[in-house]
């Protein structure tokens, strides 16, 4: 009876060390989810961005994103200079993909206010107004050239 | 360019961008000064009434972080940050209200971070 506690202990040790390890996921399970995000749970997908594409909003686009967004995204929104960004379960994606730009306006919009599942996005709806996430949008729709913009100062980079 | 250029020159094209009228406000001399201070997560004074052409200079600082006076139909949007203070004329030319929100993100209550002006006729 001792024997088969201690076995069950390690067994359920064995599962939870390698269960809860972050691994990436496979291409079936990538692809899978990726469809189900795009189509089935991530909604605002006929939603229209209210902001014109101008040169300010933009910038006022990236300003935010600057501010906050650049945590996990880095500053041109393609993860440069953030050390876990390919590690991370899902990884992040480069917002520049095809995955992400496959998004309409509405779902961008939508993951930014809601987050979305399976994945480290979390909500922000709280912290930024409806306007400056349709900046944010647009910003995303006109990202910079991959590194152009250094690394984050809180990565060690220069870049403010 | 020379060192005027680059010292002057920046200053005079901010204060004429921040100014929603500028065109009306070399006729004032002295500016009526108003002090404005910045601290998670509002302004002080949080209200403020300002007359129609009249020019003003607002003395913004901030007490804690780094803050922004944002004011998205004037096209402004001015610097807070802690020790120092920097100055914006502006000569609102619309009688209205409008409020005044942070351009940079200073923690879990940016959002809520507003201002409201009052633009009056004389």
């Amino acid at each position: 009876m001792k024997s088969y506690s201690i076995s069950l202990k390690l067994s359920l040790l064995l599962l939870v060390v390698t269960g809860c390890r972050a691994t990436a996921p496979g291409a079936f399970h990538r692809t899978a989810v990726n469809w189900v995000k795009h189509h089935v749970t991530v909604g605002g997908r006929n939603e229209k961005n209210p902001l014109a594409p101008t040169k300010q909003n933009i910038e006022d686009g990236k300003q935010a994103f600057d501010s906050y967004c650049m945590v996990c995204h880095g500053l041109d929104g393609q993860n440069t200079g953030v050390p876990f960004a390919a590690t991370m379960s899902p990884p992040v994606p480069s917002l520049a993909s095809a995955e992400v730009q496959a998004y309409t306006d509405g779902q961008l919009e939508y993951i930014i206010q809601n987050g979305i599942y399976p994945s480290g996005m979390p909500p922000s709806k709280d912290q930024f107004s409806d306007e400056d996430i349709w900046r944010m949008v647009l910003y995303i729709r006109n990202l910079p050239k991959a590194g152009s913009l250094g690394d984050p100062a809180v990565y060690g980079g220069s870049a403010k | 360019m020379n060192k005027f250029s680059w010292t002057v020159l920046p200053v005079a094209s901010a204060l004429l961008v921040c100014n929603p009228a500028h065109g009306a406000s070399g006729k004032q001399s002295s500016p009526q000064v108003i002090e404005i201070h910045a601290k998670k997560f509002g302004y002080s004074p949080a209200e403020i009434t300002l007359h129609k052409g009249k020019t003003y200079k607002l003395h913004l600082t901030s007490d804690d972080v780094e803050h922004s006076l944002r004011i998205r139909e004037w096209n402004l949007n001015a610097e807070m940050n802690s020790g120092q203070f920097d100055d914006v004329l502006i000569t609102p030319d619309k009688a209205g209200d409008y409020v005044a929100d942070c351009g940079h993100y200073c923690g879990t209550g940016h959002k809520s971070m507003k201002m409201a002006i009052h633009v009056v006729d004389k």
